[in-house]
């Protein structure tokens, strides 16, 4: 398995640790239900069967957090991005 | 106060035997460990990274590389190793003041770690380095793909690596966390060994 | 010895090059680029195994890697190998081959009784009749089976010879060098594209290695010479012989093994046997060509019996007749090729048997020949003795041959088309299943796609090799395909002779027989994969590749389905087998993982110090002072002269993180549970970090070393961990903040001191302008100093084991030195070096968490370190660690325990209960977490987590260890077993 890194280009899976769904964002600590609401940001995931956006590590490489969309149906990785608006304007 | 004097020791120092070794008969990789040789790490702090750039650009004469490139100038190599972030090698007089004028061009557009110590270096040359390293190395290092000048962060083995391409000898320097370079030197004399190679102390 | 079955002249091996080896102990001749089917057939040895359950003589049924038969156990001792083909086991001077599964010896097994047990052995028979009673299994059934049925026996030594991985790129990968395969490299090379020609055999050609063709105006095999040696002459064409592609992974990547030393007796100096190929290439061109298939009919498995074209490759290529008086069974126009070379040979062929009414082909002159005719059985036991034979009208004669030569039409190889989850699918036109679904990047040449004739094939090569590299940017030159010889294809494929006598054999090397799988019909089992499982066809170490086809066409007719209807079940890597050691590589014995040494390693060798792995590190476990010292008796030692006078540890496998930035003081409030945004420069604090689910992910103190830039310790194990949650914090959470990290963990080489003394040794080292009293370096500070005239380091005031203690840090390059001299320093006031043992003893005497208690399942609250927790903001972990069930006052929470015997060995996981308390589930109390010999209250001492612990200091209660088949009654008391006033560290 190759995984497009937006800053090393394709490198082997290897390379690369796994965390999980992105697009989750952490609740405000301040919210009346904020733990109710941790608790499903920590806990409750979509699973999707098909196109996904996972965040993954580029921890034996640059170090940057990115996005990869993957198919988990095929493995078909269709594309990646950073993270963090960040890493990106740095790796401009 | 008595003999306490600390004397320096370079991270292979202890591992490596100079001389021929592998295959009899021929050469076809050289090994050294690249000592008096200054590292740093330069990361752009949130924004700055233009200023930076100009500023460098300034103080070493030369332009900080874009992903998967190193630039050289008077004994001062920038790698770019994340985004924002190079990996900076000072040799001959720069050996000794290379934190210095990095924090004197960085001001505070930039942190400025000295890692001079924290790092093994090897320098493998020889036309069968490139084989030797592809008994590892997991990115492609065919002419076609990886020339001169070009850099990456990688995993070879079991090591996380920077790793850039000086000349077309070709000649490669790898750097891995000092802690483990008797494992690297390990992996490598036993890749190189079918070609036969020589160490250079 | 002579060769009997020798041609005078001919074949592509090099009479000037014989070369003797054993079989079973007996000698024998051959020559240099035989394999060990061609020189045992040349030696006219035709039964070389005995099969897998029936023990049944077998002899070689292909030239090929998909040889079911013909498995051999080579070479001896340490370098034995079970189940080698000798189809594929290339000759070497003073090769040693045995056969196996076999005892007492080969021509006479006992095993054979099997055969007359085999009603016994049908389909479904373990399941059937080994299913009571369940102790029997493991210890009487099993064994048994094994012991009778079986394949070779593995060595049982060290493998002396060394594997190697290695990585390759291409443009395009061509799997197979056969026409196709040449035609698409050629193609390709010539644009410019890097190309990669891999074949599992040592010479390119494929069948033109095999068969006599003409291509063009030139032979077969001068049409290969003239593209091999093209493809040499281009520096972007890497040609790689003896090397399996033998699976088809994600996006590009093929797994390759190349054989680089399996064809001598030993590899030469500093080579290894094999190497292991990852190989990403942007496209690739299967040509791997197909496999012939054999007719299933009575006694097909008898030694003598061949595929029509493997025959035809011992005859040509090796030149070796292997059968002198054949009869041909063909069901497909080859078969009277393979005739025409027998006859060309100066054998006899004894019969043409075409199971096709209306063959329209016509037999060599003077051959018998019988239309819509079959084998009903072959005669013979070792070797085939004739054939009795069915003809167009029904009736039978006997044939006298020695032996069998069957054509069946062809499977495409379509294996590695499977691998990433395409199925065959069913083509009526060509009788074959043809690739289905191909993996990205994938396409398929020549008769791996069911296209057979040799014109076809180089059609598709070229073509297809072309447009790969188009695909990629490169401008190929389209060649055309050069004229061929004719050739005669058609075929109908017999699946197998009904009104056969005797066994008739579908899977050779697990035999498995039509009838098993008409059983496996009858009994419900009709789904492929069902059958598969039930029956094991296909699933030895061939995985079928002569058999699943007949199979599947066989539990077609047998449940009156089409071959479409049927399917097929798929293939998965690898395509052959591969030695685990060529998938270890470099990754055996201590190169497995990389050892991680520490900055004083040398130094400690050199002490006799003991060494132990925590994470990838190698660290001193303990310094024995003479030999035999126990870990117990050095630990000791080594606690007492630490917290009497003074002691020395390395500690530079904590990670160390350098932050710098405006916001790190935002930045640590929000990843640690207390606040460090009010530390003041030149002070130290211990940090508390959870995961965002509450639970403590790891502790360590943070040093604020100016006002932008900070120094972070972490633990040993969880360095790289915390790294990697501080980035996501940073880049993922929270990138509006300015801070940028370095790890820092290898440039300094940290040391230690602890103990009364611990001063009074750090004023020898440190620079006189340094001011190293109380007063002025206070307990939690730190700051840059110089030591030994002028060596910059870092001094930190932080303990871990209750004494008087400074962390120092210098330059790694300085490490070995600096050790050296902290010894030196420290003999006048008797320092010891101590090792991971007392370091954990005395931070359990301190009740200082470590490892066993942050193991992810605990809060700050149940460690005791709730007051750890700012309670004025938030960070990570906050919110989860305060769930109603987290703060329950029943939830086990952190206590010391002590046993009422002193002498009583604590373990750790131990669980609790009250006295007189049944060991339930309800009645757990908590577990032990840490133990420890406490050499100051001589007593084992433990940490551990207990009900309502705090509540009941002073009360005992049981230890109870199920594991280890101890129980002891232990007190609960306060964690802090020593100094609990912490005076000593502020001395
Ligand atoms: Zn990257």
């Amino acid at each position: 398995m190759r995984i497009p890194c937006p800053f090393c280009g394709p490198r082997d899976s290897q390379e690369f640790s796994f965390l999980g769904q992105t697009g989750l964002k952490r609740p405000d600590p301040n919210a009346p239900d904020a733990q109710k609401q941790f608790h499903d940001y920590v806990h409750i995931r979509d699973n999707k069967a098909g196109l996904t956006k996972e965040l993954w590590l580029h921890a034996n490489g640059c170090r940057s957090w990115i996005v990869v969309e993957r198919n988990t149906l095929t493995h078909e990785i269709t594309g990646s991005e950073f993270a963090s608006p960040l890493t990106k304007e740095a790796a401009q | 106060m008595a003999d306490l004097s600390l004397s320096p020791r370079s991270a292979l120092a202890p591992f490596l035997h100079a001389g021929h070794h592998g295959a009899e008969g021929k050469t076809g990789v050289k090994l050294r460990e690249v000592t008096a040789c200054a590292l740093a790490e330069l990361t752009a702090f949130k924004g700055q990274k233009a200023a930076l750039i100009k500023s460098t650009q300034n103080a070493f004469g030369v332009a900080l590389p874009a992903a998967n490139k190193s630039v050289s100038k008077d004994g001062v190599t920038f790698i770019s190793v994340s985004p924002g972030k190079w990996l900076v090698t000072g040799e001959g007089a720069a050996e000794h003041d290379l934190v210095e004028r990095l924090e004197n061009a960085a001001g505070s557009l930039a942190a400025v770690v000295n890692q001079s110590d924290a790092r093994a270096v090897v320098e493998i040359s020889g036309d069968k380095a490139r084989s030797a390293l592809a008994k590892g190395v997991m990115i492609d290092l065919d002419p076609a793909a990886f020339k001169t000048g070009d850099a990456a962060t990688s995993f070879a083995v079991q090591f996380w690596i920077t790793l850039w391409q000086t000349n077309d000898a070709p000649t490669y320097r790898l750097a891995i966390f000092r802690s483990m370079g008797r494992d690297l030197l390990h992996w490598l004399e036993s890749s190189a060994a079918e070609f036969g190679y020589d160490i250079h102390g | 010895m002579k060769n009997s079955n020798r041609l005078a002249s001919g074949g592509l091996i090099d009479r000037a090059k014989p070369l003797s080896f054993q079989f079973d102990g007996k000698t024998y001749q051959g020559y240099a680029g035989d394999t060990l089917a061609s020189a045992l057939l040349a030696n006219n040895v035709q039964l070389v195994a005995r099969s897998f359950k029936y023990h049944r003589p077998r002899g070689v049924l292909t030239a090929g890697s998909e040889e079911p038969n013909a498995l051999v156990e080579l070479r001896t001792g340490a370098r034995h190998e079970p189940n080698v083909r000798a189809t594929m086991a290339e000759l070497y001077e003073g090769l040693n081959a045995r056969s196996q599964n076999r005892w007492p010896s080969l021509a006479f097994d006992l095993g054979a009784v099997n055969s007359l047990l085999s009603p016994f052995f049908a389909a479904g028979f373990y399941y059937k009749t080994f299913m009571w009673p369940a102790a029997f299994w493991e210890k009487v059934y099993e064994p048994l089976i094994r012991r009778a049925a079986g394949l070779g026996k593995p060595p049982l030594s060290d493998d002396p010879d060394s594997y190697e991985k290695a990585f390759a790129h291409c443009d395009l990968l061509v799997i197979g060098a056969g026409p196709a395969g040449l035609a698409a490299a050629l193609t390709a090379a010539r644009s410019g594209a890097r190309v990669i020609l891999a074949d599992e055999g040592p010479m390119l050609g494929g069948r033109l290695l095999s068969d006599r063709r003409i291509i063009g105006n030139q032979s077969g095999l001068d049409w290969v010479k003239a593209i091999e040696a093209e493809l040499g002459s281009f520096p972007n064409v890497r040609i790689m012989p003896r090397t399996t592609i033998f699976g088809v992974y994600d996006h590009g990547v093929y797994g390759a093994l190349e054989r680089v030393n399996d064809h001598v007796a030993t590899p030469p100096a500093h080579e290894p046997r094999q190497r292991a190929y990852r190989i990403y290439a942007k496209r690739a061109v299967l040509a791997a060509g197909a496999i012939e298939r054999p007719h299933v009919f009575g006694n097909n498995d008898r030694p003598g019996v061949m595929l029509g074209s493997a025959m035809r490759t011992y005859l040509n290529r090796y030149a070796v007749v292997p059968t002198k008086r054949v009869a041909i069974f063909t069901s497909s126009d080859e078969g009277y090729a393979t005739a025409q070379d027998l006859i060309n040979a100066g054998a006899s062929v004894q019969a043409i048997i075409d199971s096709r009414k209306d063959a329209t082909i016509s037999a060599p002159k003077d051959v018998p020949y019988f239309k819509g005719a079959k084998i009903l059985r072959a005669l013979g036991n070792r070797q085939v003795q004739g054939v009795e034979i069915e003809l167009a009208d029904g009736s039978t004669r006997i044939l006298d041959c020695d032996g069998v030569a069957m054509s069946n039409g062809w499977n495409p190889a379509v294996h590695l088309t499977c691998h990433q989850g395409g199925r065959p699918v069913w083509d009526d036109k060509t009788n074959a299943f043809l690739p289905g679904k191909l993996p990205a990047g994938l396409s398929v040449a020549g008769a791996a796609q069911g296209h057979f004739s040799l014109k076809d094939t180089l059609t598709d090569g070229f073509r297809l090799g072309a447009s790969a590299v188009d695909d990629l940017g490169f401008k190929a030159h389209a060649i055309a395909a050069p004229d061929t010889d004719p050739e005669s294809l058609a075929h109908i494929p017999l699946w197998r002779v009904k009104t056969s006598k005797g066994k008739c054999f579908v899977d050779f090397q697990h035999d498995v027989t039509d009838t098993d799988i008409e059983l496996a019909n009858r009994e419900g089992f009709r789904s492929v994969e069902h059958m598969k499982r039930y029956t094991t066809l296909g699933m030895a170490t061939d995985q079928g590749k002569t058999s699943n086809i007949s199979g599947l066409a066989i539990l077609g007719e047998a449940s009156g389905r089409s071959m479409a209807e049927v399917g097929t079940t798929i293939f998965r890597p690898p395509y052959t087998p591969v030695a685990l050691g060529a998938l270890a590589g470099h990754h055996v014995h201590k190169g497995f993982r990389p050892t991680r040494l520490t900055p004083s390693h040398q130094w400690a060798e050199e002490q006799g110090a003991v060494f132990m792995e925590t994470g990838l590190w190698l660290r001193a476990q303990y310094f024995p002072k003479k030999k035999n010292e126990s870990w117990l008796d050095a630990m000791n030692r080594e606690v007492e002269i630490t917290r009497s006078k003074v002691g020395v540890c390395d500690v530079s496998t904590l990670g160390k993180i350098d932050l710098q930035g405006k916001d790190v003081g935002t930045f640590l409030d929000r990843v640690y549970t207390g606040t460090f945004s009010t530390l003041p420069v030149g002070k130290v604090r211990y940090g508390l970090m959870m995961r965002e689910d509450g639970f403590v992910q790891d502790d360590g103190t943070t040093a604020r070393l100016s006002e932008n830039r900070w120094l972070m310790t972490t633990t040993t194990a969880g360095a790289g961990k915390v790294m990697a949650h501080l980035e996501f914090c940073h880049q993922v959470l929270w990138p509006e903040l300015d801070i940028a990290f370095t790890s820092v963990t290898e440039q300094w080489a940290q040391y230690s001191i602890a103990g009364p003394h611990a001063r009074d040794v750090l004023k020898k080292l440190v620079d006189p302008q340094h001011d190293m009293s109380n007063e002025a370096f206070t307990y939690m500070a730190c700051g840059a100093i110089t030591i030994c005239n002028g060596i910059p380091a870092r001094l930190f005031r932080i303990s871990f084991s209750g004494e008087l203690a400074y962390e120092i840090g210098v330059p790694n390059r300085y490490g070995d030195a600096l050790i050296r001299a902290i010894m030196k320093a420290g003999e006048e006031f008797g320092i010891t070096p101590y090792g991971l043992e007392a370091l954990s003893t005395m931070r359990i005497e301190k009740g200082h968490v470590a490892g066993g208690e942050l193991n992810g399942q605990t809060t700050p609250r149940d460690l005791g370190l709730i007051k750890m927790v700012s309670q004025k903001k938030d960070c990570i972990g906050k919110h989860m660690s305060e769930r109603p069930a987290m703060l329950d006052a029943d939830r086990p929470i952190f206590v010391g325990l002590k046993p009422k015997n002193p002498q009583a060995k604590l373990t750790g996981g131990a669980h609790f209960l009250d006295k007189g308390a049944k060991p339930s589930l309800d009645n757990d109390l908590g577990h032990m977490m840490s133990v420890a010999y406490s050499p100051m209250l001589k007593s084992w001492i433990g940490l551990g987590i207990v009900k309502r612990g705090r509540e009941r200091i002073g009360d005992t209660i049981r230890a109870v260890d199920f594991v280890r088949g101890t129980e002891f009654e232990v007190e609960i008391c306060d964690p802090v077993f020593f100094d609990p006033q912490g005076e000593r560290l502020r001395g």
